[in-house]
């Protein structure tokens, strides 16, 4: 058997095992356990957000509207993507309000007013 | 289809990873890959769908819906959809032919709620995926895991409900199949029709504009259904609520997540409407009835778990 770490939420004081290559929000579901909201188990809706307070991780990828790259610097991260290399404390903080505009546009095409500008 | 709309032509998806997203739509939805751009999207269609592509999938640092398309009759009525667009006070957007690979031209607009819609007359017809033109088979051999027959429509999230039911009925020739009004009769959800389906595309109200519940794709009966429901099982995929059925249309479902969050919906069966048929109410008071007819209780994630 693989590593495992003892992952603690700090708001609840509940704790579980987490196994090496195991998402944090995967092992807190395998183990019947309820301290971090569950939404798409993907990255991409933001539910599970939860903020490390120490230890050891990496993170797979994640919607930018939910973690950007100051809120990662923070230690803010999804935990369906959030895969512990040491013991961790975590609080959950849960969906928050958009943290990026909208969107990259869609495709490169110009806006009607874009292509006036252009025609200048 | 009074305006000259036909039908739910494609959408565009934002995928974080698109290796494990064609897992996903390819391997266990049963959607068949098309082609590729030189931008790195992946086409792909249900194996019923006569015209080439229904879903583009498109890899970005943030998942959901860059937009969704429905087909119109002809170039003329593409012509005149854009001036009524306009009277309406949309600003519309003006995509030459090939942007999307064998796809005429598109005019795209931003309804009320926040959400990209596109209109388009042309679009390369492939056929049937695996069948002839001349006396075609029941169903072509080869399908892979839940053999998903089409993309069928849309639920989305956004507010301005009232204005993009106008924008929907006055200007696209849509019908308002299904609501849900709350006691001051305000209505929380719309669902809308262009054919005898209970719905093309449905809107329930939320604070954020442009959100993405789920795309959904038809499947031919309640066993289908079951056997996709097993097929999450098998491959571990992130599953929402299900298999159960629906008060709102009475469709049964299922409901689970792609890689990236997009949620999807695998359905069968449900109601029919013409247009001349009154709408079909639902009251906020049985909301949890409306959405799970057998749990009859609203989960948090159906109302928050967007993209």
């Amino acid at each position: 058997m693989g590593q495992r770490y003892r992952i603690t939420e700090t708001a609840s004081g509940a704790s579980f095992f987490c196994e090496e290559g195991q998402s944090v929000l995967q092992a807190m579901e395998s183990q019947h356990l309820g301290c971090v909201k569950v939404g798409c188990r993907g990255g991409g809706c933001g539910l599970c957000r939860v903020q490390v307070h120490s230890g050891r991780y990496e993170c797979g990828r994640m919607s930018i509207r939910h973690i950007n790259a100051q809120a990662r610097e923070l230690g803010q991260a999804l935990a369906c993507r959030l895969l512990p290399h040491s013991d961790l404390a975590i609080e959950f903080l849960g969906l928050a309000d958009s943290q990026e505009p909208a969107p990259a546009p869609v495709s490169p095409v110009m806006t009607q007013q874009q292509r006036q500008e252009v025609s200048k | 289809m009074k305006k000259g709309v036909l039908r739910p032509g494609h959408v565009q998806l934002r995928v974080l990873d698109m290796t494990r997203a064609l897992e996903h739509y390819v391997d266990l939805l049963g959607l068949i890959e098309m082609d590729r751009d030189d931008k790195g999207r992946v086409y792909l269609k249900g194996w019923t769908e006569t015209d080439k592509f229904s879903v583009v999938l498109r890899e970005a640092d943030e998942p959901g819906l860059d937009f969704m398309a429905f087909k119109v009759i002809d170039d003329a009525t593409l012509g005149r959809l854009t001036e009524d667009l306009v009277a309406f006070g949309c600003a519309v957007e003006s995509i030459p032919a090939g942007e999307l690979k064998d796809c005429g031209r598109r005019i795209r607009f931003q309804a009320p709620s926040g959400h990209r819609f596109e209109l388009y007359a042309e679009k390369k017809v492939t056929g049937k995926w695996g069948l002839a033109e001349v006396n075609p088979e029941a169903w072509p051999r080869g399908l892979k895991g839940m053999r998903a027959t089409r993309m069928d429509h849309a639920l989305l999230y956004g507010d301005e409900l009232p204005a993009t039911l106008r924008l929907f009925t006055e200007v696209l020739g849509f019908s308002l199949a299904e609501q849900v009004l709350d006691p001051e009769g305000n209505r929380i959800a719309q669902f809308l029709t262009l054919s005898m389906k209970a719905h093309d595309v449905a809107f329930i109200h939320h604070p954020e504009k442009g959100k993405l519940h789920h795309v959904s794709f038809f499947l031919d009966t309640w066993d289908d259904v079951l056997r996709a429901a097993d097929l999450i099982s098998m491959t571990n995929t992130s599953i929402d609520i299900g298999p159960t059925r629906h008060g709102l249309t009475h469709g049964k479902t299922i409901y689970f997540f792609d890689p990236s969050g997009n949620r999807n919906e695998v359905f069968c069966g449900g109601d029919y409407h013409y247009p001349d048929q009154p709408t079909v109410t639902w009251t906020t008071d049985q909301l949890g009835k409306a959405i799970f007819y057998h749990d009859r209780q609203l989960n948090e994630r159906f109302l928050t778990a967007l993209t």
